[in-house]
């Protein structure tokens, strides 16, 4: 599943371990989010979704079976 | 998430609590002579833990607590492997000591049948718990398959609680290593099982980790 975690971080200019402060994770979580090897709960992807202000559904890309961005 | 400060603390506390029931159960047997013995271990371990316990990894989360969604997950998993892992060399330890001595002696392999016992138990008991009974084998939804895992996990932590109980009782008794073998060989076989569960379900300590990972084009916030 593809995800835009990463884009819309650096787009912000947010470090890894920023943003895993800010959603609750750590660092090493936002990174597997990031890369595709872990999908997240969906509060989590929700917390993601509110966190970036894009709808879940833009963040996270269910047709597109690829990896993170 | 805990603070080094706390994990430090902690991974020190749980090394020296650990450290002092074995010392307290050699000096059962052996006298005080034998707590120095232990000592000699414990301390070395409590200053490497104090050290591990300050380092940002997923490992160091998931010993000393502090964990997130997905390290919650890969515990469990690696949990539940330690457990399937125990279970069969408890299974095959109590097949090889029957074909060497033959049934009759119990005293041979109590800790294989006590071990096997807890396992058994606290997995029907788990699956009931965490939902399902009716669950045997087969294909399992996703739902299904998150209930065998959690029971898994919780039969593997109760089996490893067996084995370290049998282990501190029978060094208390004064018994000889190789009276306690069985609990040895699943308890090493827990351990190797908890951590290949821990790599083979993503823990992290590979390089695309590292502080600094992140320092991708457009990241300039570290």
């Amino acid at each position: 599943m593809r995800n835009r975690v990463r884009e819309q971080r650096t787009q912000r200019g947010l470090s890894q371990a920023e943003l895993g402060a800010a959603l609750g994770v750590s660092r090493q979580t936002v990174i597997s989010i990031e890369s595709g090897r872990y999908l997240p709960s969906l509060p989590l992807a929700f917390r993601i979704a509110r966190f970036f202000d894009v709808p879940v559904d833009k963040m996270f890309d269910p047709e597109d079976e690829g990896t993170g961005s | 998430m805990r603070s080094i400060r706390n994990r430090r603390l902690r991974a020190v506390v749980l090394a020296l609590a650990t450290g002092g029931a074995f010392a307290a159960s050699n000096a059962a047997a052996h006298g005080w002579g034998a707590v120095i013995a232990v000592a000699v271990i414990i301390i070395p371990l409590s200053v490497v833990s104090y050290v591990q316990a300050g380092r940002d990894s997923d490992r160091a989360a998931m010993r000393l607590g502090g964990v997130d969604e997905r390290q919650a997950l890969i515990r469990t998993q690696a949990r539940a492997l330690a457990g399937a892992v125990m279970y069969g060399a408890a299974a095959v330890g109590g097949i090889v000591v029957i074909a060497l001595r033959g049934i009759g002696h119990w005293g041979s392999y109590w800790p294989i049948g006590l071990v096997v016992a807890v396992g058994t138990v606290t997995y029907l008991w788990g699956r009931r718990a965490c939902g399902s009974s009716a669950l045997i084998g087969g294909r399992a939804d996703e739902r299904q398959a998150q209930i065998r895992t959690r029971a898994r996990a919780l039969s593997g932590y109760a089996m490893a609680a067996a084995t370290v109980i049998g282990v501190l009782v029978e060094v208390a008794l004064g018994d000889t290593f190789r009276s306690y073998w069985p609990f040895q060989l699943v308890g090493v076989a827990g351990a190797v099982g908890y951590l290949a569960g821990q790599t083979k379900y993503g823990a992290a300590h590979g390089a695309d980790y590292a502080p600094g990972a992140d320092m991708e084009e457009g990241a300039p916030g570290r």
